[in-house]
């Protein structure tokens, strides 16, 4: 494992990529393009996490080891999986967009769905919610962590 | 050996909330499995699932955990997939006997 090997991501880059990619999935909802909005809303809070990570570990650039999709396993390296813990209604709704992102078969993520609509608006509307609700938002919260 | 029999505990804790969520709906699996040790993850095929969306299952899942598990045990739950059985015959039934949590998340 190169443990010491570094992408070239660097903290802030992933700061400016999550909030880009959060517009973008306000503008594919009211496209209706409902799946590439989750695609990439939920990819937001994947950069959100590694920019924690970054942050954490007071490196600016991302290491190599972080390169994966699991949302869960990078909050464990984040430095936050415990105070997450005082937020039970922004920890819930990372478990479920967890579930979108890496769900028990990998076939099933939103990321290799083409489908533009095999989800919903209602759907879309709850993710949503998940992501940048003032309260339970996980990107709202994540944002407060960096 | 005691945290294995604390483990033990929450992994029936969780079964059993999942278990009275979908048992009143037809034929049901319900999984728990080790994640990043020690949390945990559940998969759970009901066909109930049929009539909602992936958000609407989320949210269900999850209200209804939070009435039924202790704080900790939602602490330790850090995921919960829920499967109609088409789709878990999809996605688990074509490409070996039984799903294999732990190898798909080693995938990720």
């Amino acid at each position: 494992m190169q443990l010491n090997v570094k992408t070239s991501t660097d903290r802030k880059t992933l700061e400016k990529v999550a909030e880009e990619r959060l517009k973008d999935f306000e503008v594919l909802r009211t496209q209706e393009r409902y799946t590439a909005a989750i695609y990439l809303g939920v990819y937001a809070v994947e950069c959100l996490l590694k920019a924690r990570i970054c942050k954490t570990l007071q490196l600016e650039k991302l290491p190599v080891t972080y390169r994966s999709h699991d949302l869960m396993a990078l909050l464990l390296h984040s430095g936050v999986h415990q105070n997450i813990r005082s937020n039970p209604e922004v920890f819930t709704s990372l478990k479920k967009l967890s579930d979108l992102w890496n769900p028990a078969a990998e076939d099933r993520s939103v990321r290799y769905i083409h489908d533009p609509k095999r989800y919903g608006e209602r759907t879309a509307r709850e993710v949503s919610d998940w992501l940048t609700h003032q309260s339970k938002g996980v990107a709202t919260w994540l944002q407060k962590q960096l | 050996m005691a945290s294995k029999t604390a483990l033990r505990k929450t992994i029936r804790e969780i079964e059993n909330a999942l278990k009275l969520f979908v048992e009143d709906h037809g034929p049901h699996h319900i999984y728990v499995f080790e994640s990043s040790s020690p949390y945990l993850r559940a998969l759970v095929v009901s066909d109930m699932f049929e009539k909602w969306e992936v958000a609407t299952r989320q949210n269900k899942l999850w209200d209804h955990l939070g009435k039924t598990v202790t704080a900790d045990t939602l602490n330790t739950l850090w995921g919960v997939h829920p499967y109609t059985w088409k789709e878990y015959d999809e996605d688990f039934e074509q490409s070996s006997s039984s799903p294999d949590p732990h190898e798909v998340s080693d995938k990720d």
